[in-house]
């Protein structure tokens, strides 16, 4: 076991990507256990993780975000939240936040969502006199709404890794969302009060009109999606499916903007990344074995109850451990690494499987605006050409934000479970 | 794959520049046609369980085994494209030939071990050669032995970025 956590810390130092680093503390593991009889297990467990029906929905969802991406939608998503929301003080900071919240019912993905609006919000809320470290902040924080709304990669993810309901999964994101969504607000019209951001004129009528018609068959999409597993209508991989072929018509039909090569561009881009994310699941599943042979879940809840045994205490150290990983990992290396540990500690703590999951999403995803190695922080520096430094410090109150929702969430668990409850039963 | 083609410190030879290139447009192909294909018959299935009302039964299968190839032939190409993310602060502080000697001992790492996933992968692909699946009827060494093809091609794309210096910086806007 020793020689899996070194070679797990050295590796993930010298800067080795996660996926390797599972891979190569595994089989340090067989090594230095004399276990060499089961490297056969390496490529059966590696397959045996991948060969799995519901993990499909993961490159059919990523292929609906892409398909609606080349299909131009960002703009039109952008249009429609600035007819809602550029008219108040701050105007163009409420529509990078509303934006990014419907632009997460096309895309289950933060990075994507932080770099397809930020390369177009944060340039125009400069110009409008806005500080530019603030305004890539704002961003950054706004594109963890993504993974939030269904669909989500993440939930996907989870519900996989801990056999979960995907279905309620997805419904559970929505209110914590949209509670992101309107602090977030709540703070952009503050600042924008204090420094005497400008609004834009509100649109006429039918401006108005016309931007919720571009927009409306995207916004339809979760709806679909929602509507489509509701009550096991369709499993999780035939709702992304219907999602990546009703992105594929609005694209070419609706907005006639789908070329071949556009075409071409978002397969292949959905291919890379899911070949990405697949390999992890794939490595995944050698650490879930010798998981299971050390009992490392089973002693990782004996050592946080043996802290203590109070659930508000246990579930804090949770959340505190999460942060720390998400400072480090990304989230799909946090999910594979800590969701059977997870799972024991909720079924010791009686929690709903979808109040834990969400809670965990949530929680990986303020990994994202953390320094040093916030993804979404990086991308909405490059964008708005500055530093993560710069932008980390404008980003602080935001994750105070995030994470008094976090913690919100955590010990409110009807914030979760109301709407799964209500619509999936 | 990463010719050297913008790195002057070291450059593939031309033939062997015409050759990664072909192999990244078969590999690019191969990446497209299964992700269409995959979410085609998707469509296929949905449209059969539900508006047909006779459920296909070799989709299921199919698709499972074509994202299993998928992710094994790309996943060489999502390396090279910098889509397999690491913890690079540390590294990033060191003085150049500290992180490029730091660079150099992971990558022979990761090499050391893809080999034996070659190696142990191909002797798991060829002990099911007998089985056959259970839908399509076809021998499982097709199947498992993309864990192994997979593997090799890892192999090349890591040596590739190594000989060849910087990974493609990643591109933001993809990964979770």
């Amino acid at each position: 076991m020793e020689a899996l956590v070194i070679s797990f810390v050295v590796l993930l130092l010298l800067g080795v990507p996660v996926v390797f680093v599972l891979g190569i503390s595994m089989l340090a593991y067989f090594v230095a256990t004399d276990q060499l009889q089961f490297l056969l297990v390496l490529p059966q467990r590696m397959f045996a993780g991948i060969d799995e029906f519901v993990l499909l929905a993961i490159p059919l969802f990523i292929l609906a975000g892409s398909l609606m991406e080349v299909g131009g939608l960002t703009h039109r998503l952008l249009e429609f939240a600035n007819a809602c929301v550029g008219r108040f003080r701050g105007g163009v900071s409420l529509t990078a936040i509303w934006a990014s919240f419907l632009f997460g019912g096309v895309s289950g993905s933060a990075a994507a969502d932080a770099a397809a609006l930020g390369a177009v919000l944060i340039p125009e809320m400069k110009r409008q006199g806005y500080n530019n470290d603030y305004a890539a902040a704002l961003m950054g924080t706004s594109s963890l709404m993504a993974p939030l709304i269904p669909p989500s990669i993440a939930m996907v993810l989870y519900g996989a890794l801990s056999n979960t309901s995907i279905a309620r999964l997805f419904v559970a994101g929505i209110v914590p969302g949209v509670m992101l969504a309107v602090a977030l607000t709540i703070y952009a019209a503050w600042v924008a009060r204090r420094r005497d951001y400008p609004r834009r004129k509100p649109p006429t009528r039918s401006e108005f009109v016309r931007a919720a018609l571009a927009a409306g068959p995207v916004m339809i999409l979760p709806v679909i999606i929602v509507v489509g597993i509701r009550g096991g209508v369709f499993t999780p991989t035939e709702a992304a499916a219907v999602a990546s072929i009703y992105a594929f018509l609005i694209a070419a039909f609706y907005y006639r903007v789908l070329s071949f090569a556009s075409l071409g561009r978002a397969l292949l881009n959905t291919a890379v990344i899911s070949a990405a994310i697949f390999m992890l699941v794939a490595m995944a599943n050698i650490a879930a074995f010798i998981f299971s042979i050390e009992q490392i879940p089973e002693r990782v809840v004996n050592a946080l109850f043996s802290i203590s045994e109070n659930p508000v205490a246990v579930l804090l150290m949770v959340n505190v451990v999460l942060l720390f990983l998400g400072m480090i990992l990304d989230t799909v290396g946090i999910l594979i690494l800590t969701v059977p540990a997870l799972v024991g500690i909720g079924h010791v703590l009686h929690m709903d499987p979808v109040h834990l999951g969400v809670m965990v999403v949530f929680n990986c995803l303020i990994g994202f605006v953390t320094p040093p190695v916030g993804l979404c922080l990086f991308i909405v520096a490059g964008v708005g050409k500055t530093t993560i430094d710069k932008v980390a410090w404008h980003a602080l109150p935001m994750i105070a934000i995030a994470i008094v929702i976090l913690l919100l969430i955590t010990f409110i668990p009807q914030l979760v479970l109301v709407l799964p409850n209500l619509i999936v039963g | 794959m990463n010719t050297g083609g913008d790195n002057p410190a070291f450059k593939f030879p031309p033939v062997l520049v015409r050759v990664c290139r072909a192999y990244q447009h078969v590999i690019n192909f191969a990446g497209i046609f299964l992700i269409a294909a995959i979410a085609i018959v998707a469509g296929l299935q949905v449209y059969f369980r539900y508006v047909v009302g006779a459920s296909l039964y070799w989709s299921e299968e199919l698709m499972r085994y074509m994202m299993v190839w998928a992710a094994f032939l790309l996943a060489g190409t999502a390396y090279s494209r910098g889509e397999m993310l690491g913890f690079t602060l540390l590294i990033d502080l060191l003085p150049p030939r500290l992180k490029w000697l730091a660079l150099l001992i992971g990558r022979l790492v990761i090499i050391a071990f893809l080999a034996v996933v070659v190696w142990y992968g191909i002797d798991f692909a060829w002990r099911t050669r007998q089985d056959t699946a259970t839908a399509l009827q076809i021998s499982m060494l097709g199947v498992h032995g993309s864990v192994a093809v997979g593997s090799i091609l890892m192999i090349l794309h890591v040596t590739a970025v190594q000989l060849t210096g910087e990974q493609e910086p990643h591109t933001p806007g993809e990964g979770l």
